[in-house]
């Protein structure tokens, strides 16, 4: 249940930031004019963001995708959205109606309360998956080709439950 | 059948014929728009007198005052619409270029600190006018488009208008070069036409 649980959550996170990556990548100095809308950092750090956080979410989607970690992939999302948060929390105290950016410039969607709770959420589920990753750099999940890992215990070669056939033909050569 | 075969023939004509007249402005996806001749101040008028802000905070006033020395191109873009990225370098290009002899100056749909960010994201290198109301865009140049270009003369008055989303293309379209893509072209009014004008380097 748990990993039907992480590959649909991963899925899930992985869709949204490829969603919300894709155009900030296409068209990045629109995304900058973006981040320096929210008016929280200083110009040439707002600069530095905008031209990060898109790569910084191309890279989540790609960890997620791969299965080659995981944790780490996880908990740069819920950074990322933590930092989203904060933008999107400042600019609502100050009572301003801008932009979200979260798409890009061409899906206009205004900063508020249903922005902040999607993010939230989107929050919740980078963290369960950060907790069910079974380990932080495993290749684990989607591969559908497992390379042979050594089973150092029993001092043989085991290879992954995808290749049952191997097995029993390395069962028969002992 | 033959009823609904002559209806289906028919819808596809219209189907087909919506991009062309998309492309000259008479109509668009979403409905009837203006076409491009009611857009903006008519051709041949004088360049309005308006008072702005620009994006650094100063004061600034266009005013005709014939003979200009060089060609003004006025563009009107808003930040809300992606379309205008693509004319940014284009349009900075032409202001930079002394071959082109125009200066471009831009009304952008904010305050001016927003208008600077705007310059700011994009390392734009022409004035940008801060338009908050949109007095300027929509009162005294009547613009309801955008990216859209004004080209006024060395005498001030309104030489060639029309939409800018075809990128360079357009900008050239506008600078009256016939050797800008057709679909850019059908986008200006009055049509840029061969024997009008020698192609202008962008």
């Amino acid at each position: 249940v748990a990993t039907g649980l992480d590959l649909a959550l991963r899925a899930a996170v992985a869709l949204v930031f490829l969603a919300s990556s894709w155009p900030k990548l296409r068209r990045p100095r629109g995304f900058i004019l973006t981040v320096l809308e929210y008016r929280v950092l200083p110009t040439s750090l707002a600069h530095l963001a905008g031209r990060t956080i898109p790569a910084a979410e191309f890279l989540v989607v790609l960890l997620l995708v791969s299965g080659v970690a995981v944790r780490p992939a996880a908990v740069l999302a819920c950074l990322l959205l933590v930092g989203f948060m904060i933008g999107i929390a400042v600019n609502l105290a100050r009572g301003r109606t801008i932009d979200c950016g979260c798409f890009g410039a061409r899906k206009t969607r205004t900063i508020g309360w249903p922005v902040l709770l999607q993010d939230a959420l989107l929050l919740g589920m980078a963290a369960t998956i950060a907790i069910l990753a079974r380990s932080g750099t495993a290749a684990e999940g989607w591969l559908l080709f497992r390379p042979p890992r050594v089973d150092s215990a029993a001092g043989g070669v085991v290879l992954s439950r995808s290749s049952s056939c191997s097995v029993a033909w390395l069962s028969g050569l002992r | 059948l033959i009823v609904i075969i002559v209806l289906l023939i028919g819808l596809m004509r219209q189907v087909a014929a919506l991009p062309r007249e998309a492309a000259r402005g008479t109509t668009s996806a979403a409905g009837i728009v203006p076409s491009i001749d009611d857009e903006g101040p008519a051709i041949g008028t004088l360049l309005p007198a308006v008072s702005g802000a620009l994006a650094n905070g100063e004061g600034v006033f266009l005013f005709p005052s014939p003979p200009m020395e060089k060609e003004l191109l006025i563009a009107i873009l808003s930040p809300h619409c992606e379309t205008y990225q693509s004319v940014i370098e284009p349009l900075s290009a032409v202001h930079e270029s002394r071959e082109s002899g125009t200066s471009v100056v831009a009304l952008v749909q904010g305050a001016p600190a927003s208008a600077a960010n705007f310059v700011s994201a994009f390392a734009i290198r022409f004035p940008v006018i801060a338009d908050p109301g949109l007095d300027l865009t929509r009162g005294a140049f009547a613009v309801s488009r955008n990216p859209f270009g004004l080209l006024y003369g060395r005498d001030g008055r309104l030489v060639r208008k029309g939409v800018l989303s075809n990128g360079a293309d357009s900008v050239r379209a506008l600078l009256g070069d016939a050797s800008a893509d057709p679909s850019a072209r059908f986008q200006m009014y009055p049509e840029v036409r061969d024997d009008l004008r020698e192609p202008v380097q962008v």
